[in-house]
């Protein structure tokens, strides 16, 4: 009796001696530990830190509408003189909305009308700024066409072109420094530093502000100015047009002139203030990429630099082809 | 040894396959070595295209073409010699101007390197001078030779390669001639009709089809013919993925020529077999034609025999055309270049018309891309032509039926000042055209025939898309012959055999074998089998239609009556039978070969071709004929007794003297079964 009474008065003694205490009583503390950690790592993910958050912006990325075609539709082989739909995906992959866009569809033939219905629409879509998502929005059309006919041949290729024209913005909001000083002096301590030339990135649209070269403009020592010269490029698959000729590009009969294509309307403000952009206001990326120089008002000189944002807004027209080839053959 | 016929449209053995298998693959190594030979040729004369294209896209270009073309055209129906001779005086001069116009680099080029090489000597006396002038006349000889022979002899190459000429030995001279003839005519040709740069070509679509025929055999190789005397000859057609036109149907014909004096005479073929064959028959298959013709007397002992296949055809070809508002179209050029239409329309630049893949190839091209709708003052030309892309295999257009242009709507093509020898075509239908009937070509066409006509576009269809791609088809209905040729030396009179006489039988054998039955035994008749096979079954007709050739053709020696030639074929046939263990059988049990008379391929391994029974009778009497002749294995046997000839023919026909003992065994068997028929020595 003694005996096993001992035995059990030692077994729980050494049962309390033992490392096995210490391991739960560790194991509790590193659960704490690591369910913070976690918590940490899920909150400093999902981005909600304080400092340094990945907010949405829906002004990033090159493109502005995109199209496709809806898989086989058309499809690759059609049978002569058959009827067969076409369908095309719009979709607004840009940061703003367009509006009354045109669409229009032409096929190659033979003497024989092969689109049956209206061969042009328009269209809507709002852009990814008022989706507040990644995608703007996306519609679907439909055509129906049909396949020309085939004598002495057995098949024949034959290539269904889509044409959208648009007219669009690009907008881009850059914090620059403007220091207004005639003579700095590094040593000295500023609120910010001015750069006198700022690489952008894509801005949610096909025509971007790809440079802005600031630079200062003394007038006398007590008057000055900025000029902000504003390199502006084509980024999209497509072609720029002028703002005010967008819908002649879809349509066949409308005469167009050199001033029809490539032109930017170009406008910009700092802290709400208008900037100068004459003579020109616009440019012509015709050719790829062009340049504008806006000038603020005349301001007095002082020793300060401040920061603020330089808005540029452009407007123009684009267009868009795609293109798909497909095979007719004879039904023997 | 003499190839074997098959006269029955059936599918091809395994065997058979297999050797179409062999033959193809051969075929393509061949021409894997001739495709990177071609290649090599085509680098170098890439780079002298390229720089004579830009000379001929110019408009002084153009404009020179046209003064040089027209006179050239215009003599293309005269003979080449005159034509050689018109096109010297006429405008070779010019022709040559134009034609090395775009060598111009290579010229400074090579008056650069002479230069070069004087500098470099650094001493500019007389002699180096006089060496800078050899260099150059040695370079400029290199190139005139590289450009104007080199092609020539690519062409000459080619088409005797058709002919057979390098297999020949001892070729003659004028032969030499006349083939350099031909193709210096069809260089010529091709370069006249081509000069102006109207020579567009199409890309074919769908499955590659093509046609081949063979040189034409003696169906006795070794046979010396004599004059007015009938010959055999045989030719293979093949056909690859036919099958796609299997309405049409090919028509084979025979023809024997020879000059007589200034004048060719033409025998047409006494028997042609098959008289038609339609495509599907040909497709990836192989079939024999078989041709009976008599000899023509000539002085020269020369006779031509052409094996021809004539069949109608239609290829079509269409090309898609870009259609542009005049002032658009100019206004985008100005912006964005001459390939705003690859660049911002994403449309290829050089659209290549697409054509049904045939005889011909068809091309098409449109001098404006895109054609302007406006009051342009220079107005597009369509420009298309017809090249005779098997020429190689001997092939040519015989006829053109017509010609049928089919426009968009508002679209109408014309012929203006320039362009009127050219575009013989008339309003047909609301957007046809179709060749005029009073046009006359000149035939046979082997190289090219181009047509150039203006195209105006009155209209574009209200269409919402700016940029217009209607498409312009042209089908050519035309008749196309192959040729295949070979060239049959008769034996001269004066060393003919002297005797045509029949010869009495003297020796046992043959005394058995005559139509007196007092020496028959009709307890010793043959195989029931062969009786049976002779007399019904499956094998009746065509034993007795082999027979019937032999015996009443030029198969039959002078030297045999027809009843022992009827029953020496009838002991071959026993014997050939037993022969034969592992060929195909009827329902007798007798191999459908039964006379030993096999093609081969070309590794020497024998063909057996089934279904042959009236070939393989003709070909052993021939066999039998030939060998007992001055000149061939029995020669010595020309003025011997029939029986010694026969012994010796069948000797050396299986080369055992046992087989002739079997033969006349079985001859005598065939006699005595004739005998106890009490038929006659005809054989039915």
């Amino acid at each position: 009796m003694k005996m096993r009474l001992n035995f059990r008065k030692g077994n729980f003694r050494e049962k309390m001696k033992k490392p096995m205490s210490k391991t739960n009583l560790v194991s509790k503390t590193n659960l704490v530990i690591i369910a913070l950690i976690a918590i940490c790592l899920i909150f400093l993910t999902s981005g909600c830190q304080i400092s340094g958050i990945n907010f949405f912006n829906p002004y990033t990325g090159s493109e502005g509408l995109d199209i496709k075609f809806v898989q086989n539709s058309p499809p690759e082989n059609v049978y002569s003189q058959s009827t067969f739909g076409v369908g095309v995906i719009l979709e607004n992959r840009g940061a703003l909305d367009i509006k009354k866009g045109i669409l229009v569809i032409g096929v190659e033939d033979f003497g024989e009308k092969t689109i049956a219905g209206n061969d042009k629409i328009t269209f809507d879509l709002y852009g990814k700024k008022e989706s507040r998502t990644y995608r703007g929005e996306r519609s679907v059309e439909f055509f129906e066409l049909k396949a020309l006919k085939l004598e002495s041949k057995n098949e024949q290729e034959t290539t269904v072109n889509v044409k959208t024209c648009y007219d669009y913005e690009t907008v881009a909001q850059v914090p620059v420094c403007l220091d207004s000083t005639i003579n700095p002096v590094e040593s000295e301590r500023k609120a910010c530093t001015m750069r006198e030339s700022i690489g952008l990135s894509y801005q949610g649209a096909p025509v971007a502000v790809s440079l802005i070269e600031i630079n200062r403009i003394f007038k006398s020592k007590e008057k000055m100015q900025f000029a902000f010269t504003l390199h502006v490029r084509n980024v999209g698959d497509g072609y720029v047009v002028n703002p005010d000729s967008t819908e002649k590009f879809c349509s066949s009969d409308a005469k167009l002139n050199e001033s029809d294509f490539g032109r930017v309307r170009v406008s910009a403000t700092l802290a709400f203030k208008e900037l100068d952009c004459t003579p020109r206001k616009s440019v012509d990326i015709s050719q790829g990429d062009d340049f504008l120089t806006c000038y603020t008002e005349e301001m007095p000189v002082s020793n300060n630099a401040y920061n603020t944002v330089l808005n540029v807004k452009l407007d123009y027209g684009y267009v868009n082809l795609q293109s798909k080839t497909l095979k007719i053959l004879k039904l023997s | 040894m003499a190839r074997q016929q098959g006269f029955v449209p059936e599918d091809p053995t395994l065997e058979q396959k297999e050797q179409l298998h062999r033959e193809m693959e051969r075929d393509l190594r061949v021409r894997g070595i001739k495709n990177a030979f071609n290649r090599g040729r085509e680098n170098l004369g890439n780079w002298f295209n390229s720089v004579r294209e830009k000379f001929r896209r110019s408009s002084e270009g153009r404009k020179a073409l046209r003064d040089i073309r027209a006179p050239l055209i215009m003599g293309e129906d005269l003979p080449f010699i005159k034509k050689l001779f018109f096109v010297i005086l006429g405008g070779l001069g010019s022709y040559i101007l134009y034609y090395f116009t775009g060598l111009s680099v290579m010229w400074c080029i090579v008056i650069f390197m002479a230069f070069t090489i004087l500098i470099l000597s650094r001493r500019t006396t007389s002699r180096n001078i006089l060496n800078i002038i050899v260099i150059l006349i040695v370079l400029v000889g290199l190139i005139y030779l590289l450009i104007m022979f080199f092609p020539l002899l690519q062409v000459y190459r080619q088409q005797s390669s058709q002919s057979g000429f390098w297999q020949k030995t001892g070729t003659k001279v004028s032969d030499f001639f006349t083939n350099t003839n031909a193709a210096i005519s069809n260089y010529v040709e091709t370069q006249v009709e081509c000069a102006s740069g109207n020579c567009p070509r199409g890309e074919a679509e769908g499955e590659n089809v093509g046609m081949t025929i063979s040189q034409p055999q003696l169906l006795i190789p070794d046979k010396e013919y004599k004059e007015n005397e009938d010959v055999t000859v045989f030719s293979d057609v093949e056909g690859m993925n036919l099958r796609v036109y299997d309405e049409i149907t090919v028509t084979p014909d025979c023809t024997i020529e020879a000059k007589k004096g200034r004048t060719v005479e033409v025998n047409k073929s006494i028997a042609v077999q098959p008289s038609e064959i339609p495509f599907i028959d040909i497709s990836n298959k192989k079939r024999t034609i078989r041709c009976v013709l008599k000899t023509i007397q000539t002085n020269t002992y020369l006779n031509k025999i052409n094996i021809t296949l004539t069949f109608p055809f239609s290829t079509t070809s269409d090309l898609k055309m870009y259609v542009m508002d005049e002032s658009r179209r100019n206004l985008m050029m100005k912006m964005w270049s001459d390939d705003f239409l690859y660049t911002h329309y994403h449309q290829e630049l050089d659209p290549i018309a697409k054509f049904n893949d045939g005889p011909v190839n068809l091309g098409i091209s449109v001098n404006q891309i895109p054609i302007a709708v406006g009051k342009s003052e220079t107005p597009a030309e369509v420009s298309f032509a017809m090249f005779n892309q098997w020429g190689y295999y001997g092939g040519e257009i015989s006829k053109i039926n017509d010609i049928k242009i089919e426009v968009p709507n508002g679209v109408e093509i014309f012929t203006t000042t320039e362009t009127k020898d050219f575009c013989p075509f008339e309003k047909s239908g609301e957007n046809t055209y179709v060749l005029k009937k009073d046009y006359e070509f000149h035939y046979p066409i082997k190289t090219v025939r181009s047509f150039i006509c203006g195209l105006k576009v009155k209209n574009i269809p209200d269409q919402s898309f700016d940029l217009w791609m209607p498409h312009i088809r042209i089908t050519a209905d035309y008749d196309y012959i192959m040729r295949g040729q070979l060239e049959l030396f008769l034996k001269q009179p004066e060393t003919a055999v002297a005797s045509g006489a029949e010869i009495d039988s003297g020796g046992e054998q043959l005394q058995a074998l005559a139509a007196d039955c007092s020496n028959a035994d009709t307890s010793t008749l043959p195989d029931e089998t062969f009786v049976n096979a002779y007399e019904s079954g499956d094998l009746k007709d065509r034993i007795q239609t082999g027979l019937n050739n032999a015996i009443t053709s030029e198969y039959k020696p002078d030297w045999l009556t027809e009843a022992q030639m009827r029953d020496m074929l009838l002991g071959i046939m026993i014997e050939e039978s037993g022969v034969g263990t592992n060929m195909a059988k009827n329902a007798e049990g007798i191999p459908w070969h039964i006379a030993g008379c096999t093609s081969e391929d070309k590794a020497g391994i024998p063909l057996y071709v089934e279904y042959s029974v009236e070939g393989d009778i003709l070909c052993a009497a021939e066999r039998i004929k030939s060998y007992v002749r001055e000149s061939s294995y029995c020669k010595d046997y020309v003025n011997a007794e029939p029986e010694e000839k026969l012994n010796c023919a069948l000797k050396t026909y299986n080369g055992h003297e046992s087989y002739a003992v079997s033969v006349e065994s079985d001859m005598i068997q065939w006699h005595n079964y004739f005998c106890s028929k009490q038929t006659g020595t005809v054989v039915q």
